[in-house]
């Protein structure tokens, strides 16, 4: 009986333990699921008319700096928000520029244009010395910054992602958005972890 | 053993029924297309806040700005271990142990849980609020601990010293159970389980979060078992029922309620537990089934806590806790050669207290964060008797103590933290005591951080160990003062990649004053005494990795070195080495779960100098998760190979050691709606 028992309680399952399934897509999983976040940021904002008003122009989801998310966009391919399409835009970070040696010191960043038409726009953390900049280049263009680093939102970001626990929350600047008329609903106001309000300088914590 | 038979082969058919269809799941899942599984951006954004993701540096920023080594269980591993009771949570982490004497379960930790009536060197929290009763000042770990595991979302243990923070009994660590929110069902959960001796338990749970922000969590549950049959070699003879006994009953119930809303957190829980004891413990007569004891536990803790802004934040706290204990033991008062004389010997406890506590934590400057405070505690009821047909004792009282403490978290650079606290706590009628702790914590890199401790903590005796008194047993002693110790620590993070870490400990502590029962000469009574006090020195190894398809898990190891001063002889139920092995394998994504773990505790010196071997325990759970919608089943077998092994007895039994269960099975089925 002990024989057997051993059988069916260790030996069975083990051998269930067999080839993997395929490899999960590169980003890691912190980075598949903050770009479903991004995704679900499109649909609880509204664009102020003239960046949103035709329905054949797609929304773009700029990503600037060193990319953490490599495929994850990939299911957006066949996926609309808002009756429109989605579509992602690289660009390359002042870090990257630097390193390729194509920069050249106080220049505005290139494709500043190009920057300016996104709706959304995620900086990187390699970008992180730089956000006060990239902010100002969008700056009266609406378009709804998003970051993942310390100060991203006392930097002038509108949305920044933080952990809690192993688990992927996010955090609003009020404030930023109004300037950059954006207006962030009531929906996703209520689930961030923090709100904060510059105006009044105090935040509230929703737990 | 024999009487499990049905069960056994039922278990096993269910097994296989599992993995069978498990396997066909696995061969369909092949032919699909492998993006079945609901992909992130079809969820919601709800959905998407409950996924847990490993991130590799920011593994968790508090852990490593702690000035301790913590573990973490959540209620996955809760869940997917199968673990029935605190004991077994605790028994997996790394440096701890449970032991169990067939009555009541206890905690060791660094190697210290010597034979003595009742163990409090780990502080023991519910959402912060303190659950040890004020008489014995005993925590409960079994099914007598106030809450279903099944409500609890994580337990954090943070090791070492933290009296400068917490006050007293948080001597080797802090414990704190954290439970779930309304929001984290949305609805029903009923739950039932039955497993070995005609175990069974039931549980019904609803849970919600309304549109304004109101969480509602609440839960009961029902508990009971048959027991085992035992038998114990020492009663082997005819007058004692030739050592066979029949007593190992058990039932609890608990009820639990939790209200969040907005800064506000109401946790109420009660428990109720019945435990026949078959061990004929503190000299009761034996195989008489009126042994046993009942305990019931009362917790009501309302926490206050608000962010002014992100450099200061408020918590008020206010707990009440009651305490009602009724234990009878049948107990034979003739001399020898006389005719039997046998009285239903009746001990009661009744205890009742109060404590609030305000918490500020401000950032005045930059580099500075800093937490101070103030406790007080009010225990309105400290009632013990003991009676038959005489009354043995009788002691009523009330005392209260109350303490300030402070707490700096100095940011010297980025990478460099002090963290020094202090904390004064002042007990009527026992005396003051300081305690402070110091603590560098250098992050060398992003993934290895340095920890140099030294804290004091201290244990105030209890209302127990001063005024309880038996006639011709067991005498008082008021001027018995606190137990104090201090802790050297040296503790290494370091994250070889993203998803290993590994912790090494190395530890020293001198524990002083350390509070015994002694017999005086004089008059051959027991008392408490104030003794010459124990020293320990060890160090702990761990390595925690977690894979691409899911599986994670860990491996310690530690190592233990206690003796008592005076003596240098080392401590009873002290085993020198631990091991715990814990490992998740997701063995079909998303679906099918083995959770397996094995145990092993070192030899120990047990109460009568001798050793109990080591042993080692292993356990398994298969957990099937949407066998069909909302539905889960898990299967459980502990101690897979039947390993025979038992814990120290104490002062109290005649037995040396207890016999623990052999392998037993357990089935549970869980639903949502």
């Amino acid at each position: 009986m002990k024989i057997k028992a051993y059988i069916f309680v260790v030996v069975v399952p083990v051998l269930f333990i067999g080839p993997k399934a395929r490899a999960d897509s590169a980003a890691s999983l912190e980075y598949q699921v903050k770009a479903a976040f991004l995704y679900n940021f499109i649909k609880f904002v509204d664009w102020p008319k003239e960046k949103a008003a035709d329905p054949n122009t797609p929304l773009t989801i700029g990503i600037i700096g060193k990319d953490p998310f490599e495929s994850a966009f990939e299911p957006l391919q066949e996926k609309e928000a808002r009756d429109k399409k989605v579509v992602i835009q690289r660009f390359e970070g002042f870090v990257e520029l630097e390193k390729s040696g194509k920069k050249k010191k106080d220049q505005p960043h290139p494709k500043s244009q190009d920057i300016q038409k996104c709706h959304l726009l995620f900086i990187c953390s390699s970008e992180s010395e730089r956000i006060a900049d990239i902010i100002a280049s969008v700056k009266d263009h609406s378009v709804l910054t998003v970051g993942d680093v310390k100060d991203f939102l006392e930097s002038g970001g509108i949305i920044n992602f933080v952990m809690e626990e192993q688990k992927v929350r996010f955090e609003i600047n009020i404030t930023a958005a109004r300037r950059a008329k954006l207006q962030i609903r009531s929906q996703l106001l209520r689930l961030a972890k923090r709100v904060i309000d510059e105006k009044d300088a105090e935040g509230n914590k929703n737990k | 053993m024999f009487a499990q038979n049905g069960l056994i082969r039922k278990s096993v058919i269910a097994m296989i029924f599992l993995l069978v269809f498990g396997f066909s799941e696995r061969l369909s899942a092949q032919q699909q297309d492998p993006n079945k599984q609901k992909g992130f951006f079809e969820m919601s954004i709800e959905e998407l806040m409950d996924i847990e993701v490993y991130t590799a540096s920011k593994y968790k920023q508090n852990i490593h700005r702690a000035p301790a080594s913590v573990t973490i269980i959540t209620a996955d591993d809760i869940r997917l271990y199968g673990y029935r009771t605190i004991a077994d949570i605790l028994q997996s982490v790394r440096g701890f142990y449970v032991f169990y004497d067939r009555n009541y379960s206890y905690l060791g930790a660094r190697g210290f849980a010597p034979a003595a009536d009742y163990y409090n060197r780990v502080l023991v929290l519910v959402d912060g609020h303190r659950i040890s009763e004020n008489i014995g000042g005993s925590t409960f770990f079994g099914n007598d601990f106030l809450l279903d595991v099944e409500l609890i979302e994580r337990v954090e243990i943070v090791r070492g010293p933290a009296s400068s923070l917490y006050g007293a009994d948080a001597m080797f660590g802090v414990v704190n159970i954290i439970t779930k929110n309304g929001k984290d069902y949305k609805g029903t959960e009923v739950a039932g389980r039955i497993a070995s001796y005609q175990t069974q338990k039931e549980r019904l749970t609803y849970g919600n979060i309304f549109d304004n922000g109101l969480d509602i969590l609440v839960s009961a549950s029902n508990y009971s078992s048959d027991g085992h049959k035992l038998y114990y070699s020492e009663f082997d003879d005819p007058s004692t029922n030739n050592g066979e006994v029949d007593n190992d009953g058990e039932r609890a119930r608990d009820i639990f309620a939790k209200i969040t809303f907005g800064d506000w957190s109401l946790t109420t829980a009660n428990v109720a537990r019945k435990k026949k004891i078959p061990t004929a413990s503190f000299s009761q007569v034996f195989n008489d089934d009126r042994s046993q004891t009942l305990d019931k536990i009362t917790l009501v803790g309302l926490t206050y806590n608000h962010e002014f802004s992100d450099k200061f934040s408020v918590t008020g706290k206010v707990t009440y806790y009651q305490y009602d204990y009724d234990g009878r033991y049948p107990t034979d008062y003739a001399n020898p050669g006389e005719p039997p004389d046998i009285q239903n010997n009746k001990d009661m406890w009744r205890g009742q207290w109060w404590q609030s506590e305000l918490m500020l934590t401000a950032q005045p400057f930059e580099k500075h964060k800093i937490t101070w405070g103030g406790e007080f505690h009010y225990n309105a009821k400290e009632h013990q008797k003991n009676w038959d047909t005489d009354v043995y004792s009788d002691d009523n009282r009330h005392t209260r103590n109350w303490s300030v403490y402070a707490q700096d978290e100095y940011s010297i650079f980025d990478n460099l933290t002090l963290n020094a606290g202090v904390r004064y706590d002042e007990y009527q009628a026992v005396g003051s005591t300081i305690n402070p702790r110091i603590g560098l914590i250098y992050n060398y890199s992003d993934k290895t951080t340095l920890k140099l401790l030294y804290g004091e903590a201290f244990r105030a005796p209890t209302s127990y160990e001063r005024y309880c008194s038996y006639v011709d047993y067991q005498k008082t002693n008021p001027t018995l003062g606190p137990e104090t110790i201090k802790t050297y620590e040296v503790v290494l993070e370091h994250e070889l990649d993203k998803d290993t870490k590994i912790t090494a400990t190395g530890f020293y502590y001198r524990l002083k004053d350390l509070i015994a029962k002694e017999i005086d000469p004089s008059d051959e009574l027991s008392v408490f005494e104030n003794t010459d006090g124990v020293s320990g020195k060890g160090a702990e190894f761990e390595i925690e990795k977690k894979w691409k398809n899911g599986m994670r898990g860990r491996a310690s190891y530690s190592y233990v070195q206690t003796e008592l001063v005076d003596t240098h002889e080392i401590l009873t139920n002290s085993p020198k080495h631990l091991a715990k092995f814990n490992l998740i394998v997701p063995v079909i994504k998303d679906k099918l779960f083995a959770g397996i773990e094995t145990q092993y505790t070192g030899d120990a010196k047990i109460y009568n100098g001798g050793y109990i071997g080591g042993f080692g325990v292993t356990n398994l759970t298969l957990t099937y998760q949407d066998l069909i919608k909302n539905l889960e089943v898990a299967f459980g077998v502990y101690n897979v190979f039947d390993k025979k092994y038992g814990y120290s007895g104490s002062g109290d039994h005649v037995q040396d050691s207890i016999e623990q269960d052999g392998r037993t099975f357990g089935v549970k089925l869980t639903y949502r709606f």
